[in-house]
């Protein structure tokens, strides 16, 4: 599936993606809040490849993104999904890419893919305690902290709550 | 509205109390500017002052006295 949304194309990650993600997870800057990534191509195409069995059932999206001069700078995954609920996480921008706006329009777009398209009444994510911004950005809309565990916190939010705030961060975003 | 009641509104968008924030910090080259910062900011000087700026008029300031002044400014 290929979202194409607000300027910017989300499409589903290839093998081909694999070095580009391996460089987006391991940079020193963007590694200290995610999940260990291993600097091995071979392996994160390995996990692509069982990834993209996922996503012929559509148990998971992972998606690249594309800003409208060709750049592919960003990553998303939407995963988890049972019910009514999924979870997002993998929000990982290219290293130096400036464009604050494009990043922006990733989340929105995976958060308006969960609601919208695959009917979810929630979502839920996961952002490192110390991340401080991307908390801040993320409590715009007004989610609720139902855990912490550790170095993490743990948040759902509901769809209502999305779409009443989304406007508020859409004005900031022109 | 005071200085005061301005950074402490400023402050509590940071997360992080670590941070100091007084008049004269250069808070666009600060560690914890960022655009997501800046995003955040907006929505609060449009929530609670009623100032709507652009990510780039935000970014021009060269201080929270600065930022303030113009806010209050806004006001009148």
């Amino acid at each position: 599936m290929i979202i194409k949304k607000y300027n910017i194309i989300l499409q589903p990650v290839e093998e081909e993606d694999a070095e580009l993600i391996i460089a987006f997870r391991t940079d020193s800057k963007k590694s200290r809040y995610i999940s260990e990534t291993k600097n091995d191509i071979e392996l994160q195409k390995e996990w692509i490849r069982s990834y993209k069995e996922r996503e012929k059932d559509n148990k998971e999206f992972y998606f690249i993104a594309v800003d409208e001069k060709g750049e592919k700078y960003a990553t998303y995954r939407l995963y988890h999904i049972e019910n009514d609920i999924c979870e997002i996480g993998s929000w990982v921008s290219k290293p130096g890419y400036t464009n604050a706006t494009n990043s922006i329009k990733v989340d929105i777009i995976m958060k308006e893919f969960a609601f919208e398209l695959l009917k979810c009444e929630k979502v839920k994510f996961e952002v490192n305690k110390s991340n401080h911004s991307v908390i801040k950005y993320h409590k715009l809309f007004a989610p609720i902290i139902v855990d912490e565990e550790g170095d993490i916190i743990k948040f759902i939010l509901d769809k209502n709550n999305f779409e009443i705030n989304r406007n508020r961060i859409f004005k900031n975003i022109k | 509205m005071n200085i005061q009641e301005f950074i402490f509104k400023f402050k509590s968008q940071l997360e992080n109390d670590k941070f100091v924030v007084n008049p004269e910090t250069d808070y666009v080259n600060s560690e914890f500017w960022d655009s997501l910062t800046n995003m955040v900011i907006n929505v609060m000087l449009e929530d609670d002052y009623n100032v709507k700026l652009t990510q780039e008029e935000l970014n021009s300031f060269s201080s929270v006295q600065e930022l303030f002044d113009f806010v209050q400014k806004q006001q009148k």
